[in-house]
Parts: C-alpha cells; structure tokens; sequence
C-alpha cells in the first residue's frame, strides 16, 4: 500500500512538472522573443528603457526589448567575444565609432542596412558625412545617433576675469596670441587632450586613413598638426590634465573645479553629458564658439569651423533572428521627433537627423551654457562637419594617440615627425585587412 | 620487496580514482583553454565568421613588431625590480616583526597583508590618487617638502614604470614578508647559536645559515611574485586604460596581448602574444628554480 502511495505521489510530481514545462514551452511560443539592445552607459540605458515605451505606444503594443547597459570600455569587449564565441549575441548594439572599426576585421559581423535606409528615405535625412562613418564602401552598416559636431566650450566667468570676448578667437593664429598674453599671467588658456589631435588634423581636411588604407595620408599636414598641439603645451597655452585626458572626472573635480583652464575643446555630446554631469555646479558659467579657423600664408582662412570626434551609432548583429522588429525600432528612435528631442535633452548628443534640426525644443538657449543655444550653433556647423575615413585599424589608431603621441612630443621623447612616423610604421605592421574584404 | 615492473606503469585503481578529480579540472580548466588559445593562435584575425589557418604567422609577426619587443623588455624590467625591491624589503620588515613583541607581532603582520588582500582594480584605483600629478600622495607629501619638482607619474614616460613597480611593491611586500616572517621562526635555533658561538657574525650567519635554511620559502616567494609580475594587468589597466602609457613606457605583455585581441580586434595574434609570455616565463622560473640549488651547493663545497 506504502509503495503504492509513493508510486502515485512520483506519478502526480512528475505530471505536475510535464505540466509546467509544456506551459512554459507553450508561453515561449506564444511570447515573442525581446529584442535584446546592448547600451554602453547607464545613462542611455534610461533613455532607451524610455524609448521601448514610446515606440509601444506609438507603434507596436506588443514590442518587447531587453536593454542592457554595460560600461563604455567594457561593452566593445563583451561584444567583441560574443561575437568571437556567437554566444549571448545581442540584435541591437549602441556602439561609439571609434570602436565600431575594431568589428570590420573580415566579413562585419552587421547587418547591411542599405536597401533599408534608401527605402525610408534616411539616406538624405541624415546627415551624410555621419552616415558614411558607418558605412564601409557602399554599404550602410549602422545609423549615426549624433552630430558630433567640435566645438570650444568656454568659461565665461573666466573670460570675463581676463577681459577676454568669444569674438576675438577668429583663427588659431588669434588664439595663439591671446594664449601666449595669458600664459604670461600663469594663466593656460585650453585644456589638452591626445584626441584634439585627430579633431585639428580633420578640421583642416587631413585624415587619420585615406579611403584606400593608407595611414596619414596627408602625413605634413599631420606633422604640422602635432608640432601645434606640442607649441601649445609648450608655450604654457595649454595644459596638459593630470592623466592626459579631458575625459575623466578627476579633469573635472582638479583642473576645471580649480580654474586652471578657460576652455575645452569637444564635441557636442561632450557638452551634453559630460561638462553638465561633472561640472554641475558651474551651471550658467560656461559658454559656446565654434573652433578658430585656420589660415593660410595670406592670412585667409582655409578651414572650416568645425571638426569630429567619436559618437555613439546603432547597428544591429548579423546573426539576430529578429532584423526586421531591431530595424522597425532603430528607424523609430532615429527618425521620431521626440525621440530625436529626448536624446538631446536628456544630455545624450545632438541627433545627426536632418528633420530634427528644426525642432524648437532643440534650438532654445540653454541656461547651464549661459543661454547660448548650443542647437542652433550646432546647426550652422552641421555642413562643415568634416568626413571620418572608417578603417579596421581605426580604434588603435585612435588608441596609440590617445595614449602615447602627443604625450611623447610632449616630454620630449621624440618630435612630432619622429612620433608619427612610429606611428605610421606601427600601424602599416598590422590591423587586418581593408574593411570589407570579405 | 621491490614493486614489479607493471606496478611501476599501472597505479592501482585506487590512486588512479584519487587522482581523477585533479586531472579532469585540470583539463577542463587548464589544458582545454590552453589548446584552444593555441589553436587560435594559428587562426587568421577574424572576430566574425571564418576563420583560416595562417600557422605561425602572427608568431612570426611578433618577432618583427617593435611594440612586442618594448613590452618583452619592460615585463623584465618591471618584474626584476619589483621581485628585487619586494624580497629585499619583506625580509627586512620580517626581521623586522621578529624583533617585535609577539603580541603585537600577529596585528603588524596582518596589516602589512592588508594590500595583497585587496582586489587590484580597488588598489589601482587608490593609487590613481597617490600617483596625481598635482595632489597626489606621493607629490604633496613627500616630493614637494623635500624640495623636488612634482612628477606626473602617470603621463611622464620616465616614470611609468617606476610608477607600476612602486604599486607592485606596495602591494606584495607585506604578504611576502609574513610568508618570509614564518620561515625565520622555524629556523632551528640551536644553528643560530652555534654558528654566533663560533664567531660568525651577523651577516656571514645571514648569508651561509639563514638564506640556504628559508630557500625553499624564498624560491616559492619568486615564483609567486615572478608569475604575478607576468600576469600583471588589473593594475596597469586602471592606471593607464588598457594602454602602455606615454610611448610605451608601460606596455606589458599581457597588456599587450589586451591591446592586440581587444583594441585591434585581432584574437589570433593576441592568443599569439599571450602565449609567447610561456617561454620568457618559464625561463625565469627555471633560472629561479635554480638558484637555492646553487647556493646549496656552494655552501656544500665550502
């Protein structure tokens, strides 16, 4: 009798276990599978949470998404082993430019967007030089989240100590005498940072690769560049942050905290999320102007206003089974007025969407930078903003500058035609074959 | 009675069951990731899709790249001088807590372990203080009121390294030092007091008494460090960002190993340099394998 009560217990556990498996089986069925968007801040990550909802709302009830946020330099990484070992892959990847290069190392691991963005018209609507920056040859790989225009970020309070006007920095030669008046007052004018390197080399039309390949193409406007940016620390114009970088918060909380420094030079994103973030309290004191022009031997400018650097895009995974849903919502949050206004608002970047540039909401005066509208000094820029040649040796080429160049002309291990030259070698050594080769 | 020949071969099943646990993790853990680092190590540069077999090409690309042979040359030099630095001073503070009484011996040696108890990216993260160009703890309270010019240790390529092996030292001395601690107290003292007896001075005690008697506990000592040294990266990682520091001046091998899988995106040619770490590695391990052999001898022939 005892066994036979076990017997019938087993039976009933084990029925109740089928049960539920069939019902979670079932449920899997019936559930649509979420689009799983890999997000490389915490920040953004609130924004797209945000973003899954509205599109709910305005698009498709039943919508599922699972965002997931990582750390900026830990993202690329967890991306690029998935994409190594195709486990644990993502559909959609919010992905910076400067690391997106890292993936073309062979067959890009993306899906071509192409056919999709001429059907929705976004090859017009979006900022082109934008656009090609996630693109490789023809193909359209990924769509731009922001302008990134660069422009200078200044002190106004600090302006107004020295009695300096935004107007006067007309061309680098003007910012030069201005630094050099200050510097003998023990007064550095910019804070420097390895990447203004590449933003001065593009504003004057030079290019980290050309569209073949070749490292610094235009290799004595590169040295010409370098040589500047040593000047200007040299000469006391600028300083060099504790860690070599304007992006930190240590720069912050030392340097700009203790007015060691009038201006910054950076993109809009850079404005947006990180002088609001970590210089809160500075709040109303900091204003905008496009870069200084560069001139030729007469003296007339031969530069645009402007230059670029990073910026977040969206690109979704080759191997995802859910292209078609990740497309419907990536063109929603690319092409959607409120959500083109919330990512500006919310201290993300400015939108690279041509439509958006109309919106007020993106155009008002903006109390933390004293009422400058950074929108519209956006949108006048926005023509200018130079091309970025992507290339798989990209994201070194950007690392090797950040973390070594300048610094080395800077403490004298090298000048700038010996620094690039090693440059130049140690990249022409290695990095994989052209984009797109397979 | 001597075991039979096939005794020799074959364990009994006993030993063989014993030792099983051992040799399934063993290849679980240790011999399949190797295999596989090594098989990727012969794979083209691909991160996506097909990968093909290019043999010993990145190997022989190493052996051509300027930057490895800077990363080869700093890896020796951080590991000599942090290895050096670290065993000269943990013996002195382990003499140091033998001098100590012994109530406050155990809260000392504790403490002096607290930093090789820390997780290294919270340690890096304390030294990213210390080491600040302006308020660091090392500027403001130690350069500056000796009358020296402040260093940006982080950002000065000559100080770099310098800056990497302090963070090692401060890191390893007090756990070295209590292991060191451990060997002077089992040190036979009948010895110690025949050879003072005898005449022998403190030093010639040091040098043919005390270092042969703690050479094993010495020996495990550098290997440990050497293979931490090796396989440093947390810490530079957090100082530098994944980079090697201004013109290299920092570059490790493990961090360049880093740098070519996950900045290059090359995981070919990073399992390439990660695993041309294993000769240089094995190498110091054997010279230090080596050397309480040859100071046994010595005092052997003496």
């Amino acid at each position: 009798m005892n066994a036979f009560l076990n017997f019938s217990k087993i039976a009933k556990g084990l029925s109740f276990l089928a049960a539920t498996l069939m019902a979670s089986s079932a449920a899997k069925v019936l559930l649509a599978d979420p689009v799983k968007i890999w997000i490389s801040s915490q920040q953004d990550k609130i924004y797209y949470d945000n973003m899954v909802r509205l599109y709910q709302q305005e698009v498709d009830a039943d919508f599922q998404a699972e965002v997931q946020a990582f750390g900026f330099r830990e993202m690329p990484d967890k991306l690029a082993i998935a994409f190594k070992t195709q486990t644990n892959t993502p559909d959609i990847v919010q992905l910076d430019e400067v690391f997106f290069g890292m993936y073309l190392q062979g067959e890009a691991p993306f899906v071509d967007l192409t056919d999709r963005v001429k059907a929705a018209g976004l090859d017009e609507s979006i900022m082109p030089q934008r656009l090609e920056l996630f693109s490789v040859g023809e193909r359209v790989l990924g769509l731009p989240q922001s302008l990134s225009a660069v422009v200078i970020y200044y002190r106004r309070d600090l302006f107004k100590q020295f009695s300096l006007s935004p107007s006067e920095f007309k061309t680098w030669d003007d910012f030069v005498a201005i630094g050099e008046e200050l510097a003998g007052q023990n007064q550095p004018l910019l804070a420097l940072d390895p990447s203004y390197f590449g933003m001065l080399l593009r504003q004057r039309g030079g290019h980290l690769f050309s569209e073949s390949g070749e490292v610094l193409p235009d290799f004595e406007l590169a040295v010409d560049t370098l040589e500047f940016l040593g000047e200007l620390a040299q000469k006391r114009i600028g300083l060099m942050p504790d860690r070599s970088t304007i992006f930190d918060p240590v720069f912050f909380g030392g340097d700009v905290a203790n007015n060691e420094i009038l201006a910054i030079m950076g993109a809009d994103w850079y404005g947006l999320d990180m002088i609001q973030q970590f210089s809160s309290e500075l709040e109303g004191e900091w204003g905008i102007m496009p870069l200084p022009v560069w001139t030729d031997e007469d003296g007339n400018p031969n530069s645009v206003r402007t230059s670029t650097f990073a910026g977040q895009g969206l690109v979704i995974y080759k191997g995802s089974d859910l292209i078609d849903e990740s497309w419907e919502f990536m063109k929603f949050v690319m092409t959607n007025r409120e959500a083109n206004a919330q990512r500006f608002l919310q201290g993300n970047s400015f939108p690279a969407y041509k439509p958006a540039f109309e919106d007020i909401r993106l155009l008002q005066p903006q109390p933390f930078f004293g009422y400058d509208s950074m929108g519209q000094i956006l949108v006048d820029l926005a023509p200018e903003v130079p091309r970025v040649m992507m290339n798989p040796k990209r994201p070194m080429a950007v690392f090797m500058i950040r973390e070594g160049m300048l610094s080395s002309v800077m403490y004298g291990e090298g000048d700038a035609r010996t620094a690039l030259t090693r440059f130049k070698e140690q990249l022409e050594g290695g990095g994989g074959p052209p984009p797109g080769a397979n | 009675m001597q075991p039979s020949l096939s005794d020799r071969f074959w364990p009994s099943w006993g030993r063989v069951w014993l030792l099983a646990p051992f040799f399934v993790f063993l290849s679980l853990f240790w011999l399949t990731p190797l295999g596989k680092g090594l098989l990727l190590s012969l794979e083209s540069d691909t991160l996506f899709g097909e990968s093909t077999f290019v043999g010993l090409q990145h190997y022989r690309d190493l052996l051509f790249d300027s930057r490895y042979w800077r990363a080869v040359l700093n890896t020796a030099v951080f590991t000599l001088a942090t290895v050096t630095i670290t065993i000269a001073l943990a013996l002195v503070f382990a003499h140091a807590l033998r001098l100590c009484n012994r109530r406050i011996q155990g809260p000392l040696a504790f403490g002096l372990m607290i930093p090789g108890l820390c997780p290294p990216t919270v340690l890096a993260l304390l030294f990213l203080l210390v080491f600040h160009g302006q308020e660091g703890l090392l500027n403001r309270w130690i350069l500056q009121p000796l009358g020296f010019e402040t260093i940006n240790w982080l950002s000065d390529p000559d100080f770099i390294l310098a800056a990497v092996v302090i963070q090692a030292i401060w890191r390893w001395t007090g756990f070295m030092a209590f292991f060191l601690l451990c060997a002077l107290n089992a040190r036979p003292q009948e010895i110690l007091d025949a050879a003072k007896m005898d005449g022998a001075g403190i030093w010639n005690r040091f040098v043919h008494i005390t270092l042969p008697l703690i050479a094993p506990t010495l020996t495990f000592c550098l290997i440990y460090l050497i293979i931490d040294c090796f396989a440093q990266f947390a810490g530079s990682y957090v100082l530098f960002g994944g980079s090697g520091g201004t013109n290299d001046a920092g570059l490790l091998l493990v961090t360049y190993a880093y740098q070519k899988a996950f900045i290059g995106g090359g995981f070919g040619s990073g399992a390439a340099v990660s695993l041309s770490i294993v000769p240089w590695l094995g190498g110091a391990l054997v010279l230090v394998a080596m050397i309480p052999r040859f100071i046994w001898k010595e005092g052997a022939t003496r």
